[in-house]
């Protein structure tokens, strides 16, 4: 007889959605505060 | 240095599109495992992770962690910080592909062998990798000297990689819980044909996601370099 787990595979697919999407806005926001930091010490650099 | 020098070697700040197309593909790899494929008869709905599991590990041990054994050797030969960057991108794009597989793996696990987790050589070998990567990222972020940094992660990040053959032959080697590769073995794969697709669909989707983040990080270290420049220019 099949088994019914669904529910672990579920939690799996959620839990890795959790993972790769934190992962993405991380790296979204990692990149604009660094543009934001560069932008700002080349104004000040360069006034 | 000049002022002007940065802003024209940031990277150009756009959209990420590949980002996007990644996601998405994961999405409709998503469906394509839930409503498209057969649920396995003997393992039930549970079978389904190996679409993500073995994904990733692949990903993991045979993209992101061979490609940082090359740009570490690499950089020790060339001292290009370019490799370096490459090489820390992919430690750290790595590491989360590896994090889901120590995710997925004790919930898939649990529903074949009873247990969440086992300290058979596959699975204790994967977490030891784990850890080595974390403290690859934490030795990057204790060195201040860039060269110094580099050329310290170069030497760490060769010796992890060095575990990833002894991770593929370790369900050879030894008694082990894990099964043997159903894809990739020389005999006929063990897989229904509507489960193979998904498969290829899902290791193709996740291929795109590890190249799209490993562009937006290795951006990132780029734009971290130019503004650690910038500030000892400032000092």
């Amino acid at each position: 007889m099949t088994p019914d787990n669904a529910v672990f595979a579920a939690v799996a697919y959620t839990l890795a959605s959790v993972v790769y999407l934190s992962y993405s806005l991380i790296l979204v926001a990692r990149e604009r505060s660094f543009r934001a930091k560069l932008g700002q010490l080349e104004s000040a650099l360069r006034p | 240095m000049t002022h002007a020098s940065a802003t024209d070697l940031a990277p150009p700040r756009r959209p990420d599109a590949l980002l996007g197309i990644a996601l998405a593909a994961v999405v409709g790899v998503y469906v394509r495992a839930w409503a498209f494929t057969p649920i396995e008869a003997r393992q039930g709905a549970a079978q389904k992770i190996l679409y993500i599991h073995a994904s990733a590990a692949f990903i993991a041990l045979y993209l992101a962690f061979v490609l940082l054994a090359i740009a570490s050797a690499l950089y020790l030969w060339l001292k290009d910080e370019k490799l370096d960057r490459v090489a820390e991108s992919a430690a750290e794009v790595g590491l989360v592909f590896t994090t889901v597989v120590l995710i997925t793996g004790p919930l898939w696990g649990k529903t074949i062998w009873g247990a969440w987790w086992t300290w058979d050589a596959r699975l204790t070998s994967t977490l030891f990798l784990w850890f080595i990567i974390l403290s690859y990222s934490m030795l990057r972020g204790a060195v201040e000297d860039r060269a110094r940094r580099a050329r310290y992660s170069a030497v760490l990040g060769i010796l992890a990689a060095l575990l990833v053959p002894f991770i593929h032959l370790s369900v050879y080697m030894f008694r082990t819980l894990h099964p043997m590769p159903i894809l990739l073995k020389p005999s006929t794969p063990s897989m229904s044909p509507e489960m193979r697709t998904t498969f290829l669909l899902a290791f193709l989707a996740f291929t795109l996601l590890f190249a799209a983040f490993l562009r937006a990080r290795y951006r990132v270290a780029t734009l971290r370099d130019l503004v650690a420049d910038l500030e000892q220019e400032a000092a």
